[in-house]
């Protein structure tokens, strides 16, 4: 078990090197235009990347399973802070979206939190009714109506992208805890008819699905993003132009720190390099699924599955839509793109697959909960019997 | 446990799934980076990578002793980012203060939708200078080279000018475009999308070559003379046009070429075209008289006259193949140095007639008439000189006086030159070095003969008879000097209009050389249809006689010792008459 988790963190090291020096080469000159500063970027990145790291060190550390009875609070939480971005005071808009909390110099995204929340939720709920897992309506409906306001909560903001991403990991969460086949179906199908209507209902997003469907139809207008990314992707080749030496980044792409910087690492470093991120994100997509497949307590196993997902299905939907699989979101590479709040929640998920994979199946720990409970319930008896008494 | 084991075939099934979605990416990859790497290189290169041009600097047009004709001076030239301006109004104000712009254009140009407009190209730098301290936004300015010449109207019809991106459009800069203008380089440089020049790795570039120079072999002086006395003839005869050109006859070098109308070459579009004509060589007209000196030439180099061969003039009516020829005045006897001297034109058809028309014809062709002279010049004449077969029987009465045959003035001079020269043919030019930018001459021009059309013996004999022309009793009697002999011919010839020979219109012209035994320069004067007096002798020996006078004093040729008794207040209008 630990040779998987060293592979794993191995290979998050790695992502995270490769990760530094592509921001500073990506945002360098985007930042000493914007703010005569080239490391701006990069120094950002880099506290937030020694907030992370903390982060995951304290997850892997602390018990798991302390988030089970936390886990309704979480959710409830992320509920409030997602509300908080309908408020002015507190939030900051972004290219047309209110994603952002402000406080002081802080600045998150909640709807980050609120994957962890919406996960560690599903994990303690389904395995807490295992039993009646295949009644719907006895086990499963509430915790669906709750995180259907998540999620509704999150597209209002709106991001869809995330709205998509959150949904599909708690259909795979759900299915894996043993929902029945009709009902994955049935959601599926419903998320479809939703998705069908939303898009109809936002031009834009019809507009980004017609130069998905053909971006040289209007190569300065809704295809010019998608383009650039495959101009940037083509010249590269097998070897690439060379670190550093890219020109997509010279403001031709947009976005090319953020969510469009696989594009610049394959200009940079060739079909190798992109190959070589796509390997260690399925690398980690693996080792995660052998942690979830080792480990025997249900909720460890569906948190860590939960969380390999939630990053496996990041890096693949920004990864499709940067070779123009998908059409654009506003998806970052995890572990790889500018961005504090999204690189922190990751590595606490990290930090709770590794504290999974280290604990698991360790039966003393387990026992010092269950322990605990007997204790409070005699301390519950007791009081029963003074009541009673 | 069964639960259990279900519960992990699921995560396998999924997590194979999520496998495959990333092997498809990876194939993606290879498809986008590998399969069509060439296409989307291209696409880069086109956005990314730009050719620059270097221009290079125009080589300048200087004289024999290095006076520049056309020089090159750095320029600022305006333009303004529209989207930049931050008052239209108050850049429009000052643009038409300081460059004469006109403020509603300027105004329009300055609020129009793009992000490029010129407002005025190549300004001088000390004008732009002060605009500049004004500090207006949005208003730029982009270092140009303006072709400048700095002598005005002097040689402008040789010189010739550029248009405003620095194409050769007339004369010379035309010509030698080539040699002038050298080679563009390049230079490839990245940009990003703010079209903003970025370092690149390795930058190819190829300088760019400097244009070669030219020297002519035209002298500021002279030239000046030239022009300066062309321009009283010129404002006191009126003339439709005067030319003047003034030659070296031992080398065929052209000292000075002027003509009239002229126009200036820094402001050429403020004249109407036909000023900016070089007419000395691209306009042809009859000779007239003096052409006679060929004819009489080629009959005295063939030995069909003597100069000692007196002929019977028939008391200045001649009839001949149903034509009645006429003199001015009833001459009886003549002899060969009085025919020319006095130009009669019965005695020289009797001259030319004792030659033939074969030889006649041969002789006019070997003294190239009918040919381009060769300057290096566009739109040079040939002249009209008819072959054989089509002459009529008249034609060996008219020929010999100038008349079915034109010639543009250079070509003139060029023929009469071979008789000041020992009867050698020169090749008349202008440009004597092109000069490569580093200094070394790349190609040099020197005298260069083309035959010897008649012998030293008859030109020495012709130069007597045209020697008479300029004494007391001959038409060319205004173009003597004091301090020198002069050797020449007055021509006042028929314009034809309407397919007739005018009784009012005529072309006037005097060609020379002095001095006449040890010739130094020939000079050829052509006013076309002068207003009052139109004889030759009149209106261009004047012109020929101050040219020469102040020319050969700047050459420093000493004068000769034996004066002529000389005196100009003949009445020159009886005895220089002469016939077309």
């Amino acid at each position: 078990m630990k040779k998987v988790l060293s592979v794993l963190i191995l290979a998050i090291s790695i992502l995270v090197a490769v990760s530094i020096v592509m921001i500073y080469s990506t945002s360098g000159i985007l930042a000493q235009d914007k703010f005569g500063n080239e490391n701006y970027f990069l120094v950002k990145q880099l506290i937030w990347l020694l907030l992370s790291f903390c982060a995951f060190l304290f997850f892997s550390y602390c018990p798991f399973r302390i988030f089970k009875p936390l886990s309704l609070f979480f959710i409830l939480t992320s509920i409030v802070l997602l509300s908080m971005t309908m408020l002015g005071s507190f939030s900051h808009t972004a290219g047309g979206a209110t994603r952002w909390i402000v406080l002081g110099p802080i600045r998150f995204q909640p709807s980050e939190f609120a994957k962890l929340a919406v996960i560690i939720y599903l994990a303690d709920v389904l395995s807490r009714k295992q039993d009646k897992i295949k009644e719907f309506f006895k086990s499963l409906f509430f915790p669906s109506l709750l995180i259907g306001f998540v999620l509704f909560l999150v597209l209002q903001q709106p991001d869809l992208g995330t709205t998509v991403l959150l949904a599909i990991i708690a259909l795979f969460v759900y299915l894996i805890a043993g929902m029945k086949l009709t009902y994955f179906f049935l959601f599926v199908i419903n998320g479809c008819v939703m998705l069908v209507f939303l898009i109809k209902m936002f031009p834009y997003r019809l507009k980004r699905i017609s130069a998905f469907l053909d971006p040289f139809k209007d190569p300065k207008g809704s295809g010019f993003q998608i383009i650039q990314s495959f101009i940037a992707l083509g010249s590269g080749g097998l070897n690439g132009v060379g670190l550093g030496q890219g020109k997509q980044k010279l403001f031709y792409l947009p976005e090319a720190h953020t969510d469009f910087i696989f594009a610049i690492i394959g200009e940079e470093l060739g079909f190798i390099g992109t190959a070589g991120i796509v390997l260690l994100f399925l690398t980690f997509c693996v080792c995660g699924i052998m942690v979830a497949y080792k480990c025997k307590d249900q909720f460890g196993k569906l948190l860590v599955i939960g969380f390999t997902l939630m990053i496996s299905a990041q890096a693949l939907i920004n990864m499709c839509v940067v070779t123009g699989l998908m059409p654009t979101k506003g998806i970052s590479l995890p572990f790889v793109s500018f961005g504090g709040s999204n690189l922190l929640v990751n590595f606490i998920a990290v930090g709770i697959i590794v504290n999974v994979g280290l604990n698991g199946n360790n039966r003393v720990e387990s026992n010092i909960i269950k322990k605990r409970k007997p204790r409070k319930d005699t301390i519950r008896y007791k009081y029963k019997r003074l009541a009673s008494a | 446990m069964i639960r259990k084991s279900r519960i992990n075939l699921k995560i396998i099934i999924i997590g194979s799934f999520f496998c495959l979605c990333f092997l498809t990416i990876i194939t993606r990859l290879f498809y986008l980076q590998q399969l069509k790497k060439d296409n989307f290189t291209q696409l880069a290169n086109n956005q990314h990578i730009r050719k620059l041009k270097i221009s290079p600097k125009r080589g300048e047009i200087r004289d024999r002793n290095g006076v520049p004709f056309a020089i090159n001076v750095e320029v600022d030239s305006l333009f303004a980012d529209p989207r930049k301006v931050e008052d239209p109004y108050l850049c429009a104000y000052h643009l038409a203060s300081y460059f004469g712009i006109d403020e509603k254009k300027a105004y329009k140009k300055l609020t129009s939708n793009r992000s490029f407009v010129w407002l005025k190209r190549k300004v001088d730098k000390d004008k732009t200078a002060e605009f500049k301290k004004l500090g207006l936004k949005g208003i730029y300015y982009k270092q140009e080279v303006k072709r400048v010449y700095p002598k005005n109207e002097i040689l402008s019809h040789v010189i010739g000018f550029v248009g405003i991106d620095g194409e050769g459009l007339e004369g010379l800069e035309k010509y030698m475009d080539n040699e002038l203008s050298g080679e563009y380089g390049w230079r490839i440089i990245s940009k990003d999308a703010k079209r903003r020049e970025v370092w690149h790795c390795m930058p190819l570039e190829k300088p760019a070559v400097d244009g070669c120079s030219i020297e002519l072999t035209i002298d500021q002086m002279i030239q000046y003379i030239a022009e300066s006395e062309l321009e009283k003839a010129f404002l006191k005869y009126q003339p439709i046009w005067g030319g003047i050109v003034v030659m070296k006859p031992r080398t065929g070098e052209i000292l000075a070429m002027a003509t009239r109308p002229t126009y200036n070459p820094n402001r050429f579009g403020d004249y109407p075209a036909e000023y900016r004509r070089n007419r000395v060589v691209t306009d042809i007209f009859e000779p007239g008289s003096i052409f006679k000196t060929i004819s009489c030439a080629s009959s005295l180099n063939e030995g069909a006259v003597k100069f000692s061969d007196v002929f019977y003039c028939e008391k200045g009516a001649y009839r001949i193949y149903g034509h009645t020829l006429h003199d001015c005045h009833h001459y009886e006897y003549l002899s060969f140095p009085q025919i020319i001297a006095v130009s009669s034109n019965i005695g020289t058809s009797k001259i030319a007639m004792n030659l033939g028309r074969k030889k006649l014809y041969n002789y006019i062709s070997m003294f190239d008439f009918g040919k381009k002279p060769g300057l290096l010049l566009n739109g040079e004449a040939s002249g009209i000189f008819r072959p054989l077969k089509s002459w009529s029987k008249l034609s060996i009465v008219c020929i010999p006086m100038g008349q079915e045959i034109s010639v543009s003035a250079v070509q003139m001079l060029k023929a009469v030159s071979a008789l000041a020269n020992d009867g050698w043919l020169m090749k008349p030019y202008f440009v004597k070095n092109i000069i490569s930018p580093d200094g070394k001459i790349k190609k040099s021009f020197g005298k260069e003969p083309i035959r010897q059309v008649i012998s030293p013996k008859t030109a020495k004999v012709m130069n007597e008879a045209l020697k008479m022309v300029c004494r007391r009793g001959g038409t060319g009697i205004n173009a003597a000097l004091d301090e020198y002999t002069v050797a020449g011919k007055t021509g006042t010839a028929q314009k034809v209009i309407n397919g007739r020979y005018s009784d009012t219109n005529y072309v006037g012209s005097f060609v020379g050389y002095a001095p006449a035994d040890m010739p130094e320069i020939s000079i050829i004067v052509v006013m076309d249809d002068c207003k009052g007096q139109y004889y030759g002798g009149i209106v261009a020996a004047p012109v020929f006689r101050e040219v020469a006078r102040k020319v050969l004093k700047y050459l420093e040729i000493p004068p000769e010792n034996e004066r002529m008794p000389v005196s100009k207040n003949i009445n020159s209008g009886g005895v220089n008459h002469d016939n077309s």
